[in-house]
């Protein structure tokens, strides 16, 4: 399955601390290198605050430097829906009146997070809350948060390719050494969608492709064992279809990280 | 790495040719940015002049400033880690010179000394005269005389007639004295092209694949009516001017022995990584290659630095040695 936010639906959004020249304001821009940072390296937890109106049902949060994140939302009468904390496990899971999972892949200053809850279309508050260990080195930070509706678009395929692209110059010295000026590395994913062309195949080609273009958007890929990708990147081409059958179309897909 | 400050009307913009979270976030918005030169007017000395080529930015980087600015304040610098150990390269303007659609280019320009004199007396040894007429460039400079050599230099005596900029009427002055001046921040630095600004040495993984010049066979160094024959009968002839002290051919000649001996050294270009160690005008470069048939030890002063940011390296050139 693969989910996308394409349109934000955040109205504002705010950090118990943070750094002036890395504000909260700069996760709502897109480039995740442009991060929020907590003020400092003393800073164990630091709460994000969230507000949204409008259609929403998932949210994307990418370059998090965190070991535990937690996700409450609550709605503005006063219902405060169950939070869910993920602590040091890879998947955490379903309140049921809630059906909010988040998710969150681990990384020095990569790690991502992922959260689906039943649509809504409400003003509401989310909270995050980034969480350091004690004696954990480094500064609470994320790069790109959206907040939006969702995009479902099932009959992800194998192989799914995941590969890296990397940025930096590589020149050989005199001495035949190589000279590495390491710039950034990203991922690019690749793979193949199986879909109903009605409605899937145009819910990808033409809501979303064609309608943004290469603007990058907030990817959540989903394969049939549950392993999660998320991803904030760009179509790095147009995808390519065949309409393989009456019912039944291929689209080929391709992701580029942006930074 | 590469750090500019542009000060648009809505504020100050850190920019780069890539995404860069520092002690500020630098914006990616630097498509191209065309060699940064510094180098002596004369391959014998003369003022160091530095030569910025163009920038070309992204046109998001203008949002808040539509349509672009014609002159934009801005300066350039290096760094290896963080913004702390940035070294700046140059402080200027930038002056738009295109709109296209996909990339705004503005040509660099950097501080002007505008300083002029007319029908200017010289009568002097090149420190004395360095001395007494660098302010005469700009208010606010001050000279820095302390690598000169004013006893091998030739005593110059003339007047260069009309209406004359200040900055390069010293140029065409001390390169015949051999002499080279570079300004860094206010003050102007006057260094004998025989003495070495301090030294570097280098291993093989500090530079790249490289290859040494000859500068053509030298057959005579002429100063008006003053000749001096040269090391190859075959070679071109080379014209000094202004012609100076025309009262003592003695001292032209020994002007033109001086520019004859770095005119008919090796030329060597150096090719390495960006780094913020930047080294001087003059500074005296050794190092050995052994990616030759057989290793060659070669040294330079080093008299032009290029800045090429698209690829990653800078240029050093300069007459040396070669063993």
């Amino acid at each position: 399955m693969m989910r996308v936010i394409a349109e934000s639906s955040v109205t504002a959004v705010s950090a118990s601390s943070e750094n002036p020249e890395y504000p909260a304001a700069n996760l709502l821009d897109e480039h995740p290198k442009k991060k929020w940072l907590a003020a400092d390296a003393s800073v164990s937890s630091a709460v994000l605050t969230v507000e949204v109106s409008g259609r929403t049902g998932g949210l994307g949060l990418v370059g998090i430097v965190a070991d535990a994140v937690a996700v409450s939302v609550s709605d503005p009468g006063g219902i405060t829906w169950q939070n869910v904390t993920w602590q040091d496990v890879d998947w955490v899971a379903v309140p049921p009146d809630l059906d909010l999972e988040v998710s969150l892949v681990h990384g020095d200053d990569f790690a991502t997070m992922w959260a689906v809850f039943d649509q809504f279309e409400a003003t509401v508050a989310i909270t995050i809350t980034l969480y350091r260990n004690a004696g954990s080195a480094g500064v609470l930070a994320a790069g790109c948060l959206r907040v939006g509706a969702l995009d479902e678009i099932p009959g992800l395929q194998y192989p799914i390719r995941e590969e890296l692209v990397d940025y930096s110059l590589a020149r050989e010295l005199a001495n035949g050494a190589t000279y590495v000026l390491k710039r950034d590395i990203v991922r690019r994913f690749s793979g193949s969608l199986l879909v109903r062309r009605e409605d899937d195949f145009y819910t990808f080609c033409r809501d979303l492709a064609r309608r943004y273009g290469s603007r990058p958007m907030m990817w959540n890929l989903v394969d049939s064992k549950g392993m999660e990708f998320v991803v904030y990147g760009r179509l790095s081409a147009m995808p390519v279809g065949s309409h393989v059958g009456r019912v039944r179309s291929t689209v080929e897909f391709e992701i580029l990280e942006v930074l | 790495m590469l750090l500019v400050e542009m000060t648009l009307p809505s504020g100050l913009r850190r920019i780069s040719n890539e995404p860069l979270a520092l002690e500020h976030y630098w914006e990616p918005v630097v498509a191209s940015c065309g060699p940064v030169s510094m180098a002596t007017d004369q391959p014998y000395g003369g003022y160091v002049r530095p030569q910025f080529g163009r920038l070309e930015l992204l046109p998001s980087l203008f949002a808040d400033d539509w349509p672009p600015p014609v002159s934009v304040p801005l300066t350039m610098a290096v760094t290896d880690t963080d913004e702390a150990g940035a070294v700046q390269l140059m402080a200027g303007t930038a002056h738009r010179a295109e709109i296209r659609r996909d990339g705004i280019a503005y040509d660099l320009y950097g501080r002007e000394y505008g300083g002029r004199f007319t029908d200017h007396s010289y009568g002097n040894t090149v420190s004395g005269l360095f001395a007494n007429n660098i302010a005469s460039a700009d208010p606010s400079l001050t000279a820095d005389t302390g690598l000169a050599d004013p006893d091998s230099a030739p005593y110059i005596l003339y007047v260069d007639t009309g209406d004359q900029v200040v900055i390069d009427s010293l140029s065409r002055t001390c390169a015949v004295a051999a002499h080279l001046f570079y300004i860094q921040g206010t003050t102007a630095h006057l260094v004998d092209m025989f003495t070495d600004n301090g030294s570097m040495e280098l291993t093989e993984f500090d530079f790249f694949p490289s290859s040494y010049t000859d500068q053509g066979p030298l057959a005579t160094c002429r100063c008006g009516d003053t000749s001096l024959a040269c090391s190859w009968p075959y070679g071109r002839e080379v014209s000094v001017s202004p012609v100076f002290n025309t009262s003592d051919t003695a001292e032209i000649t020994t002007g033109l022995e001086r520019i004859r001996q770095i005119l008919e050294a090796p030329l060597l270009t150096l090719k390495a990584p960006i780094t913020a160690t930047v080294p001087k005008f003059g500074q005296r470069v050794s190092w050995t290659d052994s990616s030759q048939w057989s290793p060659l030890s070669a040294w330079m002063r080093v008299r032009s630095i290029v800045w090429d940011f698209d690829r990653a390296q800078v240029v050093l050139r300069g007459e040396g040695g070669l063993a």
